[in-house]
């Protein structure tokens, strides 16, 4: 039969204390984004709630909307600490799309080559190392600035250059299972190739899928962010946490630190959350190949 | 095994050859940033001509791979001047910053990454193991932006950006030969060090622990050999070869990730070009540098193949 995953690491026991901690922060600010317009001070794509007369506060000072800006606010009046809540919308979304977008597409090729072998797994390889072999980031910054910035090309771009990664990864877990007297035996039941790959190779490999999914989600968030800060992706009408960064940057050597740091330490802890829950995860499922 | 490496680098030129061509020929208009903008429609099928970009598109690229085998990129549409040129100007600049920040994760990630995973309980250790995890989770330019906070902002001990004085030293020009320029390159070098110094670190310590658990350092410990010594004749030597592997398939996104840190310290190399490049739709030199890249990026694994054959024997044998 397949083998279960166990809930320990061959090293004894290990307590997922850590990972728990990371999950309860990841969670709180999820649903801080998700809750935005109803708990954020200010909304700060409504032009007329913005005040220029705001500017460049310091943070906890009082401005003339009349609340407190805890973190600031930034060059054009914003409240920092609404532009952080609804930016970590945009950045936030952007992990989540892209991470079922290239986990989706990367498993069905790597679970075709596998299964199918020959020519195709080939031709399927030959491609996967090829776009591996070059650094992902410089393909991205060069998809969007072709097909030029906005949500929906960002989020394209970056599955472009993931699909690769599930690709190759969900295949070398699928050779193995191939191999299995399970499938061979649902062969023989003569089921259809895309059954046996979703009902019966998929769930086997799940383990390996969930560990690339985590790492993977972590670095789209970052390659959004980064590309945001060098201009080439979300426009500043609809900040990311990478372009609120950016934005910031301008008034760094004046001084006004809050604008590019507290976006920034946000999306370090979304980041190191991740990292923690996936560095867990890789230990408790212990997945060969990894 | 060579034979094969370079069966794949040709098929990888080809492939980003190609696959720069077509990106950079869908990318806007270059009409629209040569010419000025009181231009007239007169004016604007004259410079379309002049570049060749009224020529189908197939044909723009059998003349830019055939210009390409001769080391020809065009000339750049901004500065005027060969494609190549204006990149290898710039080339010295990225490349001491690339070998500055591998030098420093070298002796920062690999030292640290052999102690932590000979004393894995010890509670430094520990701590290193979860900094590491913290320090792949902030991304590079928020880091650089946080050290020109620190140190150039709020301590003022270091410049906030460019490049220092240039000196030379047997013949070679670089800023790292002067002090101005140790100075001006220590941030920027440090922010594109810590992925790799993280990376390091993490190889050096899984190495370490299975290097720790083999026969042969069992044999070594019973015949009373010393643990400083155990650690660096028999355990450093085994764990190289993955460090050297890793360390040189990532040196494309260290060429990337330089570009960023170009961007941020305003640091004259060929990434802030690129970066500058794309901005201004100046397609000879984006290809340019992703031609250059990737010959980089080839060039380097090869070295990687060899190097790996001179420090494991067992390589050659197979390799027969």
């Amino acid at each position: 039969m397949t083998a279960v995953p166990a809930w320990s690491s061959s090293s004894g026991a290990v307590k997922p204390i850590r990972a728990i901690i990371a999950a309860s922060i990841l969670l709180l600010i999820v649903l801080a984004a998700l809750f935005a317009p109803w708990i954020a001070p200010q909304n700060p794509y409504d032009m007329n709630a913005v005040s220029i007369m705001d500017g460049r506060l310091p943070p906890g000072s009082v401005g003339d909307a009349g609340f407190t800006f805890w973190l600031g606010s930034d060059d054009q009046g914003r409240d920092m600490l609404s532009a952080i809540l609804y930016g970590l919308r945009v950045s936030l979304f952007v992990g989540f799309a892209v991470t079922l977008g290239a986990a989706v597409i990367g498993s069905i090729m790597g679970l075709t080559a596998a299964m199918a072998g020959g020519v195709v797994d080939s031709i399927i390889m030959r491609f996967v190392e090829l776009q591996l072999s070059f650094p992902a980031m410089l393909i991205a910054l060069m998809l969007v600035a072709t097909v030029g910035s906005g949500l929906d090309k960002i989020i394209l771009a970056i599955i472009a250059v993931q699909w690769a990664f599930y690709a190759r990864t969900i295949r070398s877990a699928a050779q193995v299972e191939v191999r299995k007297d399970y499938i061979e035996a649902a062969r023989c039941l003569s089921l259809s190739r895309w059954r046996i790959m979703a009902v019966h190779l998929l769930p086997n490999c799940l383990s390996v899928l969930l560990v690339i999914a985590n790492i993977l989600m972590a670095n789209a968030i970052v390659i959004e962010a980064t590309m945001s800060f060098l201009g080439l992706g979300l426009p500043i009408s609809r900040p990311s946490l990478g372009r609120l960064i950016a934005n910031g940057f301008d008034y760094l050597l004046n001084g006004a630190y809050w604008i590019s740091l507290f976006p920034g330490i946000v999306l370090v802890v979304v980041i190191y959350c991740i990292n923690i829950i996936g560095d867990d995860l890789r230990r408790f499922l212990n997945p060969r190949g990894l | 095994m060579i034979l094969g490496r370079l069966a794949q680098g040709v098929a990888l030129v080809l492939f980003v050859s190609f696959l720069a061509y077509v990106i950079v020929y869908h990318m806007g208009n270059p009409a629209d940033v040569l010419a000025s903008p009181n231009a007239t429609a007169e004016d604007m099928a004259r410079v379309v001509h002049d570049f060749g970009l009224d020529q189908p598109f197939l044909t723009q690229y059998f003349t830019f791979l055939k210009r390409v085998f001769s080391g020809d990129f065009g000339m750049s549409f901004i500065v005027g001047e060969p494609a190549m040129s204006v990149i290898a100007a710039r080339f010295p600049a990225t490349l001491e910053l690339a070998i500055s920040a591998v030098f420093i994760a070298t002796i920062v990630g690999v030292p640290l990454g052999v102690l932590a995973g000979a004393y894995p309980e010890a509670p430094l250790s520990r701590l290193a193991i979860n900094l590491s995890i913290l320090g792949i989770s902030v991304p590079l330019f928020w880091m650089g932006l946080l050290l020109i906070m620190i140190f150039a902002v709020w301590l003022g001990v270091v410049p906030a950006g460019g490049r220092g004085a240039v000196g030379t030293f047997l013949g070679i020009r670089s800023s790292l030969f002067t002090l101005d320029g140790l100075h001006h390159i220590i941030l920027p070098a440090s922010t594109l060090a810590i992925s790799q110094t993280v990376l390091f670190f993490r190889l050096a310590n899984a190495g370490t622990r299975e290097a720790l658990s083999s026969d042969y350092i069992k044999f070594a410990r019973t015949k009373g050999v010393g643990e400083r010594r155990i650690l660096a004749r028999h355990v450093l030597p085994n764990i190289l070869i993955p460090l050297v592997t890793v360390g040189g398939l990532e040196l494309g996104s260290v060429l990337v990730f330089a570009a960023v840190t170009e961007t941020i310290f305003a640091w004259p190399g060929m990434g802030k070009l690129m970066i500058d490049s794309i901005g201004l739709l100046d397609r000879p030199v984006i290809t340019a540098y992703l031609m250059l890249t990737v010959f980089i990026v080839i060039v380097v694994n090869l070295a990687v193949d060899l190097l790996n054959l001179w420090l494991d024997p067992r390589l050659r044998t197979r390799a027969r």
